[in-house]
């Protein structure tokens, strides 16, 4: 299929092209982290970042997000209608969306509040030059991206070589591209290699020593699953007003790293001990989920790496269960 | 009948009395909800007992504050404990660990009042707490928010995440991953990671969690190069009555050896 390219110095004005139509979120430097924020030109884009810290899943899962409000019977539940343009988002992040998808829109219930900021939002991916320290993504099998964008950049040299993912993408397209037959291949080498071969086999190392002996470094602070582009655990929770007529109800992201996530009516605790719920993040993304959905739920980005601050890196503790 | 609410004070500097004020928009609303019907910072009408809800601010530090808070108990339907002096101690605590003597001579000179004093605890020592609201001071909506499940008739559930879930929701630098300094892990949150998010390290004033896992993290602090003085100040400051502290020296000990 024949492509784009998108002069750098041309970079600006496209911007300022998609402007007129949509917000646009990008990653943005935030002290020593990359983050998506919202910028209104492209010289608040941050390029030099290898992955943000923060996922962009949180743009279509917010950490807390209002479902409705209501007064007496009346229930106001209109969701906003702002069309984005993400630009900047990693490959691996698309795949993320891709299972997010399985989950809240292909799975028994329909999530319509993803579902709209689904809808409502452009990606455009950019490729990444290298990868990270703590990246696997290879091993996942997400480094390549065949679908679920609507552009891809790709930088070479002075330019971008642009992919159409859909027809929206297309539609972004304007006279600041030309056509061209270039094609831009990165073929990414990840350090860091998760041994699949041990994944498959995870379900016999279930009762594994190792477990207990790598959860007494946990502080049990969540950021492995509030940073992960995959985790979509919320608690719903109502916010009366103090008339008591009116009032609102929001979801509110949770972890399984939480003693309280797993406490039942009555008070028990069904995963109380560190180990039992260190041990349920790992096997969910890689054991439960691939049986239910047969896919991973996880696309070896490497953030549950990067922000733990006790530096508890799962690839290391599977490869080495013997 | 609205329900009839009460606000007592112990051993403390009324800063937490104070945020309730500073609900500057909801307080018309919350006159309309309850019946204050003893509030020293908001009202001169003082009514005796029984109350529906007791909210008491501040640290059982003296003999009498012992008299008043089992009072308090016997005569209110729930008790709420309001700010960390009442949750756990607050920074007053820090005498607990003192000679008592030595203290008041060097405030009080040679003449020193009859001060009955003991040592600063949390009044869940003496009473049985239905509702903790933390912080030093507390958060505003916090408290708005556990005065309402309380009138819808819902036993408000604790929060019991650390400081670092909504930390992270508000896409924060980790303060712990950079200096080592932060009590994020360890504390409780619903504070909306206020001190991290505007740059300041989390001081650890809404007490220290029950799920903590404070080996793991002294021995973090200890890779960061952070001293045993500065690891020991960090803790001291607000969980000084709390019971496991003692064990923190201990661990604090088993670390080192293993180092």
């Amino acid at each position: 299929m024949s492509g784009y390219i998108l002069k750098k110095e041309d970079f600006g004005k496209f911007i300022e092209s998609l402007k007129e139509e949509y917000e646009i979120f990008a990653p943005v430097k935030k002290k020593t982290y990359f983050v998506f924020g919202k910028v209104d030109s492209a010289e608040e884009i941050a390029f030099e970042f290898i992955n943000t810290e923060y996922s962009p899943t949180n743009l279509f899962f917010p950490k807390k997000e209002v479902l409705f409000d209501y007064n007496n019977t009346k229930i106001n539940n209109k969701k906003e209608d702002i069309t984005r343009v993400i630009f900047g988002i990693r490959p691996c992040d698309v795949h993320a969306l891709i299972i997010m998808d399985t989950l809240f829109l292909e799975a028994n219930f329909e999530d319509t509040y993803y579902r709209k900021k689904r809808e409502n939002t452009l990606l455009i991916s950019l490729k990444c030059n290298s990868a990270g320290e703590n990246c696997f993504c290879e091993s996942m099998g997400t480094d390549k991206l065949e679908r679920g964008y609507d552009l891809m950049f790709c930088e070479q040299g002075g330019s971008y070589v642009v992919d159409i993912g859909s027809q929206r993408g297309q539609k972004l397209i304007n006279e600041l591209f030309k056509s061209t037959d270039e094609e831009c291949i990165k073929e990414l080498h990840c350090n860091k290699k998760l041994d699949m071969q041990k994944v498959n086999q995870l379900e016999q190392f279930a009762e594994h020593e190792g477990w207990k002996k790598e959860s007494e470094a946990c502080l049990s602070c969540a950021a492995c699953t509030i940073t992960c582009p995959t985790c979509g655990c919320f608690d719903v929770v109502d916010v009366p007003n103090l008339n008591m007529a009116a009032g609102k109800r929001l979801r509110v992201n949770t972890s399984c790293q939480l003693k309280n996530f797993s406490e039942v009516a009555g008070g028990h605790v069904f995963r109380e001990t560190r180990d039992k719920r260190f041990k349920h993040r790992i096997y969910h993304k890689l054991v439960y989920f691939k049986k239910q959905f047969d896919t991973f739920m996880c696309v070896g980005c490497g953030r549950c790496i990067t922000n733990c601050p006790a530096g508890i890196d799962m690839v290391s503790i599977i490869n080495s269960l013997k | 009948m609205k329900p009839r609410v009460a606000i007592f004070d112990m051993t403390s500097c009324d800063g937490c009395q104070t945020t309730i004020l500073n609900l500057e928009e909801y307080l018309v609303d919350i006159a309309n909800a309850v019946d204050i019907v003893n509030f020293r910072l908001g009202t001169e009408k003082v009514s005796p007992g029984p109350y529906d809800i007791s909210i008491v601010e501040g640290s059982i530090s003296r003999q009498e504050e012992v008299k008043k808070i089992k009072w308090i108990r016997e005569n209110s339907k729930t008790v709420i404990a309001l700010g960390a002096c009442a949750t756990h101690g607050g920074p007053q605590a820090l005498s607990n660990r003192l000679n008592k003597k030595d203290i008041h001579k060097e405030i009080y000179g040679n003449i020193v009042p009859k001060l009955n004093s003991l040592d600063a605890k949390g009044i869940d020592q003496y009473i049985k707490v239905d509702h903790y609201i933390r912080g030093c001071p507390i958060d505003k909506f916090d408290f708005l928010n556990i005065l309402k499940q309380f009138l819808i008739g819902k036993i408000p559930k604790e929060n019991t995440n650390p400081v670092c879930v909504e930390c992270r929701f508000n896409e924060n630098v980790c303060q712990f991953m950079e200096l080592g300094a932060c009590l994020g892990p360890f504390t409780y949150g619903g504070c909306g990671a206020i001190c991290p998010t505007n740059n300041l390290p989390c001081d650890g004033c809404r007490g220290a969690l029950d799920d903590l896992n404070l080996e793991a993290g002294i021995r973090i602090m200890k890779k960061k190069n952070i001293g045993d003085d500065k690891i020991k100040a960090l803790f001291r400051k607000y969980v000084p009555s709390d019971k496991r502290y003692e064990k923190f020296e201990e661990m604090l000990k088993n670390v080192n050896n293993k180092t």
